[in-house]
């Protein structure tokens, strides 16, 4: 594949996407992601297939795409004609399917009940999508459909006229920072990487994901995936690596699917293997699908799960960049911060730093989930407030219930109360609360939610997820967990919080991974933020949530029945 | 599928022309032989190995540890090491179906514990355990990725939302029979 080959076969697939293959009348596309398919998504494709089958339809293409991130409307059918108008039906189930069939794809007419709401639509339009541009629009499993929208484009710019350097120089300059957590500058840590010696090199995509609550990147993987695979292809040439994996959790059957079928692809077109372009720039791309281990996110502990050994993290020095992959350099980023390379690359850094703030350039995914309205994904640029995300887009608290808290950055991050609705979002602000921006997980809590209970919900997972190589990590979430648990239990003192406060400070600052180092964050918070319903818990037996076992009975009634067991119900 | 180009027809046949070397003749070895073939019999290549290996047998056996073992030139302690790290893995048999419960943050801030306490209750038995007649084994799962769901629970591939813990005694009674 040539610049002038890609060209043509994009030119191609965009009229064929215009009129239709065969000039057909319909095109149907039928959001099928994780989500969509829980929901329902498969019985109404399998519906409206029999349907259309069953009338003898000859001018109705259906088409299969990710999700687009409005989950709590799912399943989501798309009905575009061939004048260009669309119709988006929403919260479709096999009934509505088979109206849709004979209403609109016979009779011309519109089902207007079964239309998406004002409201649900402005989840979609109030974000700014960059990264989930193609997600719920491009047939997922179709090349020429992520062609047609570009693709591939920027791997041909950097080829045919940029120097590795230049393509660095490109990423630095729009500022992108990691999307993974740590918000590392990534044109820095590609220009380490570039910088080391020794050979071969090797470029990670981290795919693990392993946040509960977090499905901004599984969205990417199944809607997307080309993306991704251009982005490593670009990373490739601006480090010298000829060699990438994509580190991908086992938990996502869908993605790892899609993913392969994508990589099948590519290799087909000429678009990874050989002499990409015709520049004599060779990449090969597989994956490496993880096993159930929280661990294995970090970058130390995913490259020796990659090596098919125990993921337990190594010290940092050395970093990747010089001792990685069987000890040779290599790069890890993460699903985000791959996906934003071809579009940096196309339309230039400076077009990408109109975007976020001055310290925090683009737009970052968030998963909303939670006691949120409008559960799914959002796509806003850095700098936008908690309170917009939760309420502008978000929809707010169902059934009239109070805000409480909003926990960010999965179980290494931090729960941010009311009173911090309008920070703005990004790395540093989140940091000076005590939480992290993490992967982009948001949970909302409302006054249902025991505060305590999410510490101890989160140690629990760090818990059971700790490697075991360090003791910070091993011993001390585990006694942190067995203070937290007896005070759930109202069998808490005043003492154990001071016991809890310097655990904390131990298994920070020793632990040697983040899984560890971060692991006291809940606590920390809800301790700074929420410390009254620890004293409630203790003091008085009382869970004022209603959510901890034995003190749901109101405050009198707690301590009458001090010392005495009652069953939880 | 570590070979930059993919497409290597004379090798795919001379794989699928392969017997088995299992003494027992059991054809499900002839299957994962393809498989570690496909990696070259690399041992970087034992994790992908193992999910291929509980995807045929259901579970990892020491006599299936052992063939992979050897087969990748690795010591069965180091194999042994690697299974029981990783949650996915299991060295005892599981039942037919897995009804795994969400415990990721979404569910949990929408009750799956109740759900969890309720269908222990409804199956006798306890998370990570097995009903008698081998049916269905009790799992949780840290997040699925249907948080507007929440709280689900799955059954194979069917997933099941927006639950509440009195909806869990009907659930057993009517759904699971479709799996029996």
């Amino acid at each position: 594949m040539n610049l002038e080959q890609l060209k043509q076969l994009k030119e191609k697939a965009q009229k064929q996407i215009a009129l239709r293959e065969g000039g057909k009348k319909y095109r149907v596309v039928i959001s099928m992601g994780t989500s969509g398919i829980a929901a329902g998504a498969r019985e109404v494709m399998k519906t409206m297939l029999d349907e259309i089958e069953k009338r003898g339809f000859d001018d109705v293409e259906v088409h299969v795409t990710g999700e687009h991130g409005l989950e709590d409307i799912e399943p989501v059918v798309q009905v575009e004609e061939a004048g260009g108008e669309k119709t988006t039906y929403a919260s479709l189930d096999t009934v509505k399917a088979k109206k849709i069939v004979a209403e609109h794809l016979q009779k011309g007419r519109k089902v207007n009940n079964l239309i998406i709401t004002q409201r649900d639509f402005a989840f979609l339009t109030k974000q700014t999508k960059i990264i989930l541009d193609n997600c719920g629009v491009i047939d997922v499993e179709k090349i020429e459909e992520y062609i047609a929208r570009d693709g591939y484009a920027a791997l041909g710019k950097i080829l045919t006229g940029m120097t590795p350097e230049q393509v660095i120089g490109e990423i630095k300059a729009s500022g992108l920072r990691g999307r993974g957590g740590a918000g590392f500058p990534t044109g820095l840590k590609w220009e380490l990487m570039a910088r080391s010696p020794a050979k071969p090199k090797y470029i990670i995509c981290n795919a693990d994901e392993g946040d509960p609550g977090a499905f901004m990147n599984r969205a990417v993987l199944e809607g997307d995936p080309h993306r991704v695979i251009e982005g490593m292809a670009i990373g490739g040439y601006a480090m010298g690596a000829n060699r990438g994996f994509i580190y991908i959790r086992a938990e996502y059957p869908l993605a790892i699917k899609r993913l392969q079928i994508a990589i099948n692809q590519a290799y087909e077109h000429g678009l990874l293997g050989k002499n990409l372009f015709e520049k004599g720039f060779d990449f090969g791309l597989e994956l490496r699908i993880g096993a159930g281990a929280f661990v294995c996110g970090e970058e130390t502990a995913l490259m020796r799960s990659i090596e098919g050994r125990r993921g337990q993290p190594m010290p940092r020095p050395p970093f990747p960049a010089q001792r990685g992959l069987w000890g040779k350099p290599s790069n890890i980023n993460n699903v985000e911060t791959w996906a934003a390379v071809p579009v940096i690359i196309r339309k230039g850094a400076a077009w990408y730093s109109t975007f976020g703030t001055e310290k925090t350039k683009g737009t970052k995914v968030f998963a909303l989930a939670g006691k949120i309205k409008n559960t799914g994904l959002v796509e806003v640029p850095f700098g936008t407030s908690l309170r917009d995300i939760i309420y502008e887009i978000g929809g707010g608290i169902p059934d009239g219930k109070q805000f409480k808290a909003v926990q960010t950055g999965g179980p290494s991050g931090g729960v941010i109360p009311a009173q911090h609705l309008d920070t703005p979002v990004e790395y540093e602000t989140l940091q000076k609360l005590g939480s992290i921006m993490g992967s982009g997980g948001m949970v909302v809590m409302d006054e249902d939610s025991c505060m305590v209970d999410v510490a101890r919900f989160f140690l629990e997972f760090c818990c059971d997820e700790s490697c075991g190589k360090c003791p910070p990590c091993r011993v001390g979430t585990k006694q942190m967990l067995n203070l937290l648990e007896k005070i759930c239990r109202g069998e808490g003192e005043l003492t154990d919080l001071d016991k809890l406060e310097a655990l904390c400070v131990v298994v920070r600052d020793a632990s040697l991974c983040g899984l560890g180092q971060a692991a006291p964050n809940p606590v920390l918070t809800t301790l700074k933020y929420f410390r009254h319903e620890y004293e409630q818990h203790i003091r008085e037996h009382h869970c004022v949530a209603g959510v901890c076992g034995n003190l749901r009975l109101s405050p009198s009634k707690s301590a009458a029945t001090k010392g005495s067991h009652i069953d939880a119900e | 599928m570590n070979q930059i180009s993919p497409k290597a027809i004379s090798n795919a046949a001379r794989i699928a022309a392969m017997e088995t070397t299992h003494p027992s003749g059991d054809p499900r070895f002839a299957d994962l032989d393809r498989t570690i073939e496909s990696y070259n019999h690399e041992p970087t290549a034992l994790i992908q190995v193992l999910h291929a290996a509980q995807q045929l047998f259901g579970y990892l056996g020491a006599d299936v540890l052992l063939y992979i073992a050897t087969a990748l030139k690795l010591p069965i302690s180091h194999v042994y090491g690697v299974v029981t790290f990783y949650h996915f893995f299991t060295t005892v048999p599981r039942g037919k179906h897995q009804i795994m419960v969400c415990r990721g943050t979404g569910c949990h801030v929408r009750g799956s514990d109740a759900i969890l306490t309720v269908l222990e209750k409804e199956l006798g038995i306890k998370k990570g355990e097995t009903t008698k007649d081998g049916l269905f084994s009790l799992t949780t799962a840290r997040c699925i990725g249907a948080c507007a769901l929440a709280p689900v629970l799955s059954v194979g591939d069917g997933v099941y939302g927006k639950l509440t813990a009195d909806k869990i005694p009907q659930l057993c009674k009517v759904e699971l029979k479709k799996y029996v």
